[in-house]
Parts: structure tokens; sequence; C-alpha cells
């Protein structure tokens, strides 16, 4: 074995020891793009066959890395539901050191789901957005990418702590704060573990303080972003963002 | 808190660099110990020298880009921990199998002593990687500087594993003929 042939490398430029650390799990968007035909064809499936028994509910596939969790494509009713976000007082500046990616997105599809962690259930809705405008991280302009939502997503239902992004309907604009899924993220409950970047390529920190949505009934985001309290447009929220991404 | 916050509390000898160090870095320096190591708590107590390791260096350095700074300090740490465990090869580890198949590319002789020849092996060797495609330059880094396995790898840039080792090996190949080219015997 020739000497220290490893340590040879240390020569690298460290720009390309970047470049290579940003690219992480980029499977897991065809893993969701599997997912959104799955949706597509069982929507279908519940149009053709209106005669046919329920079929069973439709699994997402997961990788090796998650353990004893099953998760299902979800259509039914919303009941109560336990959260797993973070609601401890986070001041603007903390909410921005907290962000990992920050993009503008039109959302363009959004499917519940449920995720059952071996007897425990839990509902959430993965969001596919478009990426308009990114300020931080490693996404681009016109990248399709997948957010977890820390809720389902029902018309007609408030849910506590999510206040902002079960506002979220397909064809919202919004400008997301959000957190990088990579290898190392997981969800564990009741001896079982998640890989998140099995289920989206970024998540939430919580449901209302990371995200600021234009809906029907205009622009919804949490009040601790005082300095905008009286914004209208995604553009002021977008200079607010920018200036304190810095 | 970004790298310029942090870099201004090591220089104000202020012990929360390493709190925040350890909440933006961490888990990008346990992943390289990991990789190299092979299990948590070595990883884990590398990370931890490391963090001392940079608090001891800087000031007087500054580091342009901290994570990169930060990921050197771990892999130099990981290398030295890995050796002092290892006095045989074991079969099947990453830093084993890629010691493996580089030793057929890069020179033979140990230019890490030598200034001159490191400097030119340096230019050589920047030179050819950004002469690649962006994702074969990903794939070579990845695993000869990352250490990681060829399964991770395909993970990571949503390919297959042969992908990535034809990849590897494509860039094996032309990196020996250009170091041969520009004198090194490999």
């Amino acid at each position: 074995m020739k000497n220290n042939i490893i340590n040879m490398l240390d020569v690298i430029n460290e720009e390309y020891i970047e470049e290579a650390a940003k690219v992480k799990n980029k499977r897991r968007k065809q893993i969701i793009s599997a997912c959104a035909s799955i949706a597509a064809c069982a929507v279908l499936a519940v149009g053709v066959g209106a005669y046919l028994r329920s079929p069973p509910p439709t699994e997402i596939p997961l990788s090796e890395y998650s353990k004893d969790v099953k998760i299902t494509l979800y259509d039914g009713e919303v009941p109560h539901y336990s959260s797993f976000s973070d609601t401890e007082y986070l001041s603007p500046k903390q909410i921005f050191a907290h962000t990992e990616s920050a993009l503008k997105g039109t959302v363009l599809g959004i499917q519940n789901i449920q995720i059952d962690f071996d007897g425990i259930l839990m509902l959430r809705a993965v969001a596919t957005v478009r990426v308009e405008e990114a300020y931080l991280g490693t996404a681009e302009e016109g990248d399709i990418v997948t957010l977890l939502l820390p809720c389902p997503i029902k018309e007609g239902y408030w849910i506590e702590d999510t206040e902002v992004l079960f506002q979220t309907r397909v064809g919202s604009v919004g400008i997301f704060l959000l957190k990088d899924y990579g290898k190392d993220d997981y969800y564990r409950t009741n001896g079982c573990e998640l890989l998140l970047s099995d289920v989206a390529d970024y998540g939430f920190y919580d449901g209302h303080r990371f995200a600021f949505i234009e809906t029907e009934n205009g622009l919804v985001f949490d009040n601790v972003h005082e300095k905008i309290k009286d914004a209208k447009t995604l553009d002021e929220i977008e200079e607010y963002v920018i200036k304190m991404l810095k | 808190m970004n790298d310029t916050e942090i870099l201004a509390l090591f220089f104000e000898r202020n012990e929360n660099a390493i709190t925040e160090c350890e909440k933006k870095h961490g888990k990008y320096c346990r992943a390289i110990a990991r990789n190299i190591l092979g299990n948590e708590q070595d990883a884990e107590e590398c990370v931890n020298d490391v963090f001392l390791k940079a608090w001891n260096a800087i000031p007087p350095h500054r580091p342009e880009k901290l994570s990169a700074y930060l990921g050197k300090i771990t892999r130099n740490e990981a290398i030295k921990i890995y050796e002092k465990q290892n006095a045989k090869k074991r079969k099947g580890d990453n830093l084993a199998l890629a010691v493996e198949e580089l030793s057929e590319c890069l020179p033979s002789e140990d230019i890490t002593e030598n200034s001159a020849s490191r400097l030119d092996f340096s230019r050589t060797l920047n030179d050819f990687l950004a002469g690649l495609p962006k994702e074969a330059r990903i794939i070579f880094i990845k695993r000869y500087w990352y250490l990681s396995s060829i399964k991770e790898i395909a993970k990571d840039i949503g390919a297959s594993e042969s992908k990535v080792k034809m990849s590897l090996s494509r860039t094996r190949e032309k990196l020996k003929h250009v170091l041969q080219k520009e004198g090194f015997e490999t």
C-alpha cells in the first residue's frame, strides 16, 4: 500500500470540497415523483372503478434507512393529530438562524399522507413546489422540490400551531424558510425511525413562523415578524427575508 | 449564526464559538468522521477534538470557508484515529477500499513531504478537477475526499451504483494519464 495516498488529496481546492458536500440525497426527489405518480393513478382508479371495493391504501416506498415505518397516501378525514414541530419562543433573528434554505415557490401539488410508526399514526402533507427564487441553500430557480408540511391540508380545518402552513393550497405562492433534510435527519418514535429525506427534500421547524403565503384572503404570516406586520405583498416580504438572511 | 459571526466569536476568544460551530457544522463533520471511522462513538470523539483544534488555530488562522476548513481537520483527525486503530488493513471499509482504488493512479513517491512536488501535484490535480464534468468531479471528491461508500454516493447523486463505479473508473484512468504526462511516476 502506498504511503499517505489519502493525505495527498488534502490539496484539493476548498470550493470543490464544498461543491460535493452540497449534493446529497437527490434520489428522494424521484421517490416523491413516484409518490405523485402513484397518487395520480390512485385518483384515476377511484374514478374508473367506482363499483370496486375501496383499494388498500397506497404505500409509499421508503429507503432501507427508514425502519418499521409505513407511509400511505391519505384522503380521509383529519382528526386530532400530534405535531413534531417545535413551538418554543423564537425571535425573528433566531428564526432566520434556524433557516437552512429559503425560497419563493409556487405550490404545484399537495398530498396528505399517513405515517404509521408501528401503531402511532401521524397525518402530514407533502407539497410539491416549483422554485421561483432561491435566497439560501442549494435549490435553484426552476427546480421542483418537495416540502413536508407539519399538518395535513384539508379545507375548513384550523389546526393549532400550523396557522400559516395549513392555509397552503395548490397554486399558492409563498416564501418558505426551510430545514434541509439530509442523510442524518431522522424522526424517531416508538422504536421506529423515519429518514425524513425519504418523504421530502425539506421540512419546517414549525407550521407558522417559517412561511409567508399568499392566499385568496391575502398574505398570511406570523406576527412575530413585527417589522413587516403591515406588509401586503410578497415583494415586501422578500425584501425583509433577504435582509434578515444577510 | 453565519460563519463570519462564528469566526468573530473565535477571534474574541468567546467559547460560544465552539457551541455555534457544533450547531452549524457538527453534522457535516460527524458525517465525514463516520465515513472514515465507521462508528458513531469514534466519530463523536473525533469531532470534539476537531472543534478544540479549530479553537487553538483560530486565531491567528482565519479560514476563508469555515465548513471546508473544519472538514479538512475532521478528515485528518479521523484518518489519524483510523491508522492508530487499524495497523492491519480491514477489507470492506471505505478508507482501505479508496486507497486500493487510488493506488494505481496517484504518484508512487510520497509527495506530501516535498513542498515543490506537493505544489506541482496540487496544481495538476486541481486543474484536472476543474476540467472534469461537474458530476464526475463531485463523485470523485465524495469517494476520495469524503471517503463515502459507493452506495451513499449513488444515493446522494440519484444514480445507480454501477454508474458511480463507472464514473470513478474513468476519472481514475484520466487522472493517471494526466499525472504521467506531467512527469509523476504512478
